[in-house]
């Protein structure tokens, strides 16, 4: 009788203890896939923060420009429109969005710095050194924090595709992130033709 | 015959051994050899360099480094200097203030790299000014030691007394640790009791079994310091170089040529 009574109560023990066993793999896994998301998130601030950054030199640099080169229209048209198109994207909150302004912008400032080479004179400015020396600045801060952003999500997007934490990755909702890379392209400098 | 597989045998251990002695300096060092690491030999006697960072260290907090090399070796110097920064983790770990001169002789390139903590009181635009009007007349003359002298100070002076205090959020893991513990604690409860159970019911021998664990773990006698006995190069300095904070840079800083 007793060594019936015992032998139940150790299964009940030992299922009990299974059973606790199982909770604590699932809330420690899931909140290491949330701690996860919020560093990618954290990463993708970073990016967006230099983003900004260079978005914020570009009137200064489009007025130092013209003060030299007034009639190439075209460039500052369009670097300031590629600058309106990245706030929208920025309010807008669609990752993708924010990484074809950020392109679009990447190039328009690459042309436009291509018709300042062609002016001796606004080269020496003081102000423009600055400005260059700003923006080349802002440059590097951005390929470091893209390159910080994808480790990041490398990180993640193994954490849950992984067995068995990918089970519990589906079950809540957490899915794979985009990386940043670049556009297609965006490394061959556009031809500026003086007509 | 014989001669000839000792010649071949010894031949070999040179080349194995002898290899180790011929090859270059490391592009990215290991450890620091101290705030000033001239690598290139550009800086001829730099005692004065290094106690003039190492005082500024103390009365700031803040962390310079310098260091000179000969070829960056393909690799660009943007990307060579932040990952030098980040491996060494030049600043504290909680301002990141620190900041890296690079010098790369067979390039004649140089940088100021940044740590997030002094962007506020070194912009881009001021390192680059330091580079063009401090450092790189001094360099195309051939004064390299002076050169890094007048950069050093003044980047020193522009980062006096102000460094923004970065609150870096350590990864806390103890939820982690926790909730295995507690895993662990559980299942020592439940050992216990189960056994307790079968020792209550076998009450034939009454003694316990001999002691616990008698293995004592006197840690082990080499006692192994960190000390860059190794690497002070007869420099008189008494104190080893402990190496930097773990401080951190996202890119910021200037780059020039001379």
């Amino acid at each position: 009788m007793k060594k019936g009574l015992l032998a139940c109560g150790i299964i009940a023990g030992v299922v009990v203890l299974i059973g606790i066993v199982i909770a604590v793999f699932f809330m420690g896994t899931y909140n290491t896939l949330v701690k996860s998301r919020e560093n990618v998130d954290n990463k993708w601030a970073q990016v967006e923060n230099q983003y900004q950054r260079r978005a914020d030199l570009i009137p200064n640099l489009v007025n130092t420009v013209k003060g030299y080169a007034s009639h190439e229209e075209d460039v500052f048209t369009e670097v300031t429109a590629l600058r309106s198109q990245w706030g929208k994207a920025v309010d807008s909150g669609d990752r993708e969005q924010q990484i074809e302004a950020a392109n679009g912008m990447d190039s328009a400032i690459s042309r436009l710095l291509l018709v300042a080479e062609s002016y001796p004179e606004l080269k020496a400015n003081e102000n423009f050194l600055q400005l260059q020396a700003q923006l080349e600045g802002t440059e590097n801060r951005i390929a470091v924090e893209r390159m910080r952003y994808n480790d990041e999500v490398t990180t993640y997007n193994k954490k849950i595709k992984v067995f068995p934490t990918n089970l519990i990755a589906g079950m809540f909702g957490f899915i794979v992130v985009e990386y940043f890379e670049a556009e297609e392209g965006s490394d061959v400098v556009p031809e500026v033709t003086f007509d | 015959m014989r001669k000839t597989l000792i010649y071949t045998v010894v031949l070999g251990l040179c080349i194995l051994f002898g290899g180790h002695a011929i090859a270059a300096e490391p592009l990215y060092p290991e450890r620091p050899t101290g705030f000033v690491n001239d690598q290139a030999g550009m800086l001829g006697d730099s005692d004065d360099l290094e106690q003039m960072l190492s005082d500024f260290e103390a009365e700031t907090s803040n962390e310079l480094a310098v260091i000179t090399i000969n070829s960056l070796e393909g690799v660009s110097i943007e990307e060579y200097s932040e990952q030098l920064f980040q491996k060494w983790g030049i600043g504290k770990a909680e301002k990141d203030n620190g900041a890296l001169l690079v010098v790369v002789k067979d390039d004649r390139e140089m940088r100021i790299e940044t740590g997030y903590g002094l962007e506020g009181a070194l912009p881009d635009a001021l390192a680059d000014q330091i580079i063009r009007k401090e450092i790189t007349p001094e360099f195309k003359e051939g004064r390299y030691h002076n050169g890094v002298k007048m950069g050093l100070q003044a980047i020193m002076a522009a980062t006096k007394g102000e460094y923004n205090p970065i609150d870096t959020d350590p990864e806390s893991e103890s939820t982690i640790a926790g909730i295995v513990g507690f895993g662990i604690f559980l299942l020592v409860v439940v050992i216990i009791v189960v056994s307790s159970i079968f020792a209550a019911r076998a009450t034939r021998k009454g003694g316990r079994r001999g002691g616990g664990s008698s293995s004592d773990d006197s840690s082990s006698g080499s006692s192994w310091t960190s000390s860059d006995s190794g690497s002070s190069w007869g420099s008189g300095s008494s104190s080893s170089f402990g190496g930097f904070s773990g401080g951190s840079s996202g890119g910021g800083g200037a780059s020039g040529r001379w």
